[in-house]
């Protein structure tokens, strides 16, 4: 999977307009990004790149390229 | 020497039986004296609990309890081969996390296929003539705190777990007749390979907030295997249709 089709479901899970989301966007400033949406993501990345994302990693995440690093990196692997 | 809680010469059926809570379940029944017929999907997996148990004149029977329309005709045959049943134990259970939003349907089903629907068809399988002692015997289900406590993305493992109950309490008015027991051991978070994966999904914070709602820390499957052997034995031959909570606290907050 691209990463701009992950970032498509990424702004289903979080419920924002789509084409809102962009790399630097940052998590802080979406009302989804809390523990439902951390474990929304979790269970996202299992579905789609059949990894499973580490909670701590994802505290981590300052912006959406962290969390595509993160899952892209993995899935490559 | 009395030991109310001998099991010498029963026979009991354990699913979940080559891992986690079931296996030990099946060790200390074995250790006890009961003989088992340990029941998992992985023969290979089973052989290697059934090494483990204590005595003779134990059975491995694989069996994958998706299949739920294969049950009967299954468990009949076990019956032919191994002899009425004392008691039927149902470990076996499967769980994965996610928010509302994210439940698949498809997991969501299986969750309820191996914790719910399977437990449905043992219990019929057992209750028939011939499968079961008439004059005593028992089934209990595994259930979870899960389905007492709310624990964000749980809600459908919950639901199943909290079925299982219900359904203890059903069965034990219409299997009294039967001479059959039925109830629930309600377990906190115990260290298994379920509970590992469980908690690789949490984050550092998460996984000390759920230790500390341990007050007596995590528990050891013999823990609740204690309490299952303590339901199917003599000790426990007028108790029916509850649940016996083994948290180490966690629901006494």
């Amino acid at each position: 999977m691209h990463q701009k089709e992950f970032l498509s479901f990424m702004e289903e899970i979080f419920e924002i307009d789509a084409g809102q989301l962009r790399e630097d966007t940052l998590l802080a400033g979406l009302d989804a990004w809390d523990s439902i949406g951390v474990l929304n993501l979790i269970a996202l990345a299992d579905e789609k790149l059949n990894i499973i994302l580490s909670p701590d990693a994802l505290e981590k995440c300052k912006k959406v390229s962290d969390i595509l690093t993160l899952c892209f990196s993995r899935a490559e692997e | 020497m009395i030991n109310p809680m001998s099991l010498e010469g029963k026979r009991i059926l354990v699913t979940g039986a080559s891992s986690g809570i079931g296996q030990a379940i099946a060790i200390l029944l074995s250790e006890l004296g009961a003989n088992v017929v340990l029941v998992a999907r992985d023969q290979k997996r089973l052989n290697k609990t059934l090494a483990l148990l204590a005595g003779e004149g134990h059975l491995a029977e694989s069996m994958d309890l998706a299949l739920l329309d294969d049950i009967p005709a299954w468990f009949a045959k076990i019956i032919e081969s191994f002899g009425v049943l004392d008691g039927l134990v149902h470990s076996a259970g499967i769980q994965y996390t996610a928010p509302l939003q994210s439940i698949q349907l498809s997991d969501m089903a299986l969750m309820f296929r191996i914790n719910f629907d399977a437990a449905m068809m043992l219990a019929q399988a057992f209750r028939k003539r011939n499968a079961h002692n008439p004059v005593r015997s028992g089934i209990v289900y595994i259930s979870s705190v899960a389905s007492l406590s709310g624990v964000p993305g749980n809600a459908a493992y919950a639901a199943t777990k909290g079925a299982l109950t219900s359904l203890a309490r059903t069965l034990a008015l219409e299997l009294a007749r039967d001479n059959i027991r039925v109830n629930t051991v309600v377990p906190a978070l115990v260290r298994t390979e379920l509970a590992e994966t469980l908690l690789t999904k949490l984050s550092q914070k998460q996984r000390e907030a759920l230790m500390e709602r341990h007050p007596l820390g995590l528990g050891q499957v013999e823990d609740v295997a204690h309490a299952v052997a303590f339901l199917l034995s003599e000790a426990g031959r007028w108790i029916t249709g509850t649940s016996l909570i083994v948290d180490g606290g966690y629901t006494a907050q």
